[in-house]
């Protein structure tokens, strides 16, 4: 009885995944299969698979997506990481500033701070190339260079997300007992020492757990590269999510999309896997 | 309790259901035509196409589908025809009302255009040649309206700023553009360019094609769409001359990375010697008023419009056109196509193009359009006349891909990371697996 109730409270959930999750990812799969633009279609067989694997343009974005995850392993793992460490040797009051001041990017809208970054490196008008200039160095075209264009995205991508791990880490923290910091201190350990020997090791697994969240993400990156350089120049910042949408809706490959579509899911689920092992492990 | 909260969540449900499908069954005995527009197409429907059109079909009813083009794609008809929504017409630029402009084939089974040579029975009215891309085995699928002019646009108070005096429209050439480019580079006004090209997205393709005209490059061979012939000496001019026009400074160095704002925004505020541009009135007081009320120009600024220069082994520069196509699809009974059929006749009728050709600056595809009564439309007709049209593959299905190609080509040469014989090498391998794909 209690197991239908279950069943019986779980079932709009169940329902809402069935249809907007489940349903468009078999068809997607279905759609894999086929060469279309929704008017011409043709059964291709594992054509688009084979297409998106030798696609330059596509094993570009993997690359870029990797080249991604340095940027955004480094800022969105380790930065909060050490604001954590630093936050939690101070008091609750200290913490909580914070707490704040790092929430407070991740509550506006995603589309304004690209554009009011869009404008901060803008070539001519923007505000870096002016400090630059006042300081005599010639103009830098930010959106022009892989690595600058890329640096500057994952940090606005980071930059929205670092709030959330900052609360994480503190949370993380605070349930190291008290006692084993403590008895370090006692021990003759300095704050380096107690960092690094007893309180980075006690949350690596979470860690680990956040630098995948990153990983996943990052792959998914998407509204900021359509702000701000649609994937170009020459394709050098475009993602994978980037590169499907690129596929499908601008150049009206919907079979290879999908493909390409269902070869990301594989990738993004053999990383969710990796997490539940690791959230396990915790 | 719980018995009654169903019941009245039934209740509301059967409700909704009823009046929902009050709304799909429109007036009684009316036939309903669902059209899709674009937008941005500012033809004022009422007057010229609706009211028309309906007293002449008063058992019709006009349902009006907006589509969304934010990104420039198809994915808005796409996603109507894919989730089985009906649609009877649809109306845009050529660049995605072309791919919809199909007979139905093996492979086209979702939907398919109507046969409008059945229909429409004044095709005489176009002029010359206009509706020769359209036929398809004695068959027409799409109707041609109006169309946009592309050529130069010289900002004659720029260039009077530089000490340069462009010389009459028929003497003007690329050793003219490049003698401008030089005294506008020299004269150090501040933010000021030469002209001005873009390469971050696909819309820029419009102002900077003309370019071929000026070395003589053709992306097809008089009519043969099976593969390009860009790949020639022609074109590697071309893509030698964008890249020195980067290094000379004429164009802006991050051209890789600019958009149609940054063109817009140049060419509204003066800051351009020559843009690759629409013909259109950019001297009426109004228009000039207009930039000066938005606070993008002091004073107004005085322009002339010339075809692209003439290269040294060029004698005509033929000019980019730009129509919106009228597609009715063949679909519903015999009244619904016919129906459609004549709506495509009143988008792309002689009042309508009269309107498009006063009004938004465009020019006829019909015979029976009066001339504008203004001198710069009729000079602009006349170059048009004198230099005919370039092919850019405006009338196939795969147009969009078409205009796809190209970006991604400049950017890698704005970027340096391909040599003007490597992008256009790349360029046309982009463009004939464009057209394989089409084929």
């Amino acid at each position: 009885m209690k197991t239908n109730k279950a069943y019986f409270f779980l079932l709009p959930a169940g329902v809402f995944f069935v249809v907007f999750t489940l349903t468009p990812i078999i068809m997607m799969g279905a759609l894999s299969l086929f060469e279309t633009n929704y008017i011409t279609s043709e059964f291709v067989g594992l054509r688009n698979y084979i297409d998106a694997l030798t696609s330059p343009d596509f094993r570009q974005s993997i690359v870029n997506s990797l080249f991604y995850c340095v940027f955004t392993i480094t800022l969105g793992t380790f930065v909060p990481l050490a604001v954590a460490l630093t936050a939690y040797r101070y008091s609750n009051a200290y913490r909580d500033i914070v707490r704040f001041a790092f929430y407070v990017p991740s509550l506006a809208s995603g589309v304004v701070i690209a554009n009011a970054w869009k404008w901060i490196f803008d070539c001519r008008k923007g505000l870096a190339n002016y400090l630059l200039s006042v300081a005599g160095i010639e103009p830098v075209m930010w959106w022009g260079h892989q690595v600058t264009a890329i640096g500057i995205i994952s940090l606005i991508v980071v930059n929205l997300w670092m709030g959330h791990w900052i609360i994480l880490y503190l949370a993380v923290l605070t349930t190291v007992r008290k006692e084993v910091v403590d008895s370090a201190r006692i021990d003759g350990a300095n704050w380096q020492q107690i960092q690094t020997k007893i309180l980075i090791p006690l949350i690596s697994p979470w860690v680990l757990f956040i630098m995948l969240l990153e990983i996943i993400s990052t792959f998914q990156i998407w509204e900021n590269i359509y702000l701000l350089t649609s994937g170009g120049p020459a394709n050098t910042t475009a993602t994978v999510v980037y590169n499907i949408y690129e596929t499908g809706f601008l150049r009206s490959q919907y079979g290879t999309a999908s493909a390409r579509s269902v070869i990301l899911v594989v990738i993004v689920l053999g990383l969710a896997l990796a997490k539940n092992r690791l959230e396990k492990r915790n | 309790m719980l018995k009654r909260k169903l019941a009245i969540s039934i209740l509301a449900l059967l409700l909704l259901v009823s009046f929902a499908f009050a709304g799909g069954q429109g007036e009684k005995g009316k036939i309903t035509l669902f059209v899709a527009t674009t937008v941005d197409i500012m033809i004022p429907r009422d007057g010229y196409i609706t009211q028309p059109f309906l007293t002449e079909n008063p058992n019709v009813k006009l349902e009006w589908v907006p589509i969304n083009i934010a990104d420039a794609s198809t994915i808005g008809m796409d996603a109507r025809i894919a989730s089985g929504l009906p649609v009877h017409f649809y109306h845009d630029y050529m660049s995605r009302a072309g791919k919809f402009a199909v007979p139905k084939t093996e492979e086209n089974q979702a939907i398919w255009a109507l046969d409008l040579s059945k229909y429409i029975d004044d095709l005489d009215d176009y002029m010359p040649g206009v509706l020769d891309p359209f036929w398809k085995d004695g068959k027409i699928y799409t109707i041609p309206n109006a169309s946009l002019i592309v050529g130069q646009l010289l900002n004659l108070s720029v260039m009077k700023k530089a000490g340069y005096k462009p010389p009459p429209v028929e003497e003007w050439t690329l050793e003219e553009f490049v003698k401008c480019a030089q005294k506008t580079k020299a004269a150090q006004i501040p933010d000021i360019y030469a002209t001005l090209m873009f390469a971050e997205n696909r819309s820029g393709d419009w102002m900077y094609m003309g370019w071929l005209s000026s070395f003589g490059a053709q992306l097809f061979d008089g009519g043969d769409y099976s593969k390009t012939i860009i790949d020639s000496p022609e074109g590697l001019k071309v893509f030698e001359f964008w890249k020195a026009l980067q290094n000379t400074g004429f164009i802006p160095y991050d051209a890789a990375v600019m958009n149609d704002d940054h063109a817009i925004e140049y060419r509204n505020a003066g800051r351009l010697a020559v843009m690759g541009d629409r013909a259109a009135d950019f001297n009426s007081p109004i228009y000039q008023q207009s930039l000066i009320d938005s606070g993008m120009i002091k004073e107004p600024y005085q322009t002339a419009f010339y075809p692209y220069p003439k290269g040294p082994t060029v004698e005509k520069t033929p000019m980019v056109t730009s129509y919106e196509l009228t597609v009715a699809f063949d679909v519903g009974t015999e009244e619904e196509k016919a129906a459609a059929a004549r709506l495509v006749w009143h988008f792309t009728n002689t009042t309508t193009q009269t309107y498009q050709c006063n009004v938004l600056s465009k020019f006829p595809t019909r015979k029976s359009v009066a001339d504008v009564d203004q001198a710069w439309w009729r000079e602009v007709k006349a170059l048009l006349m004198a230099n005919g049209t370039l092919d850019v593959g405006g009338n196939l299905g795969c147009y969009d891909g078409i205009r796809g190609a190209m970006f991604p080509q400049l950017q890698k040469l704005f970027i340096g990371k391909a040599s003007p014989a490597e992008a256009v090498k790349l360029y046309a391998e982009a463009l004939n697996k464009v057209l394989d794909e089409d084929q």
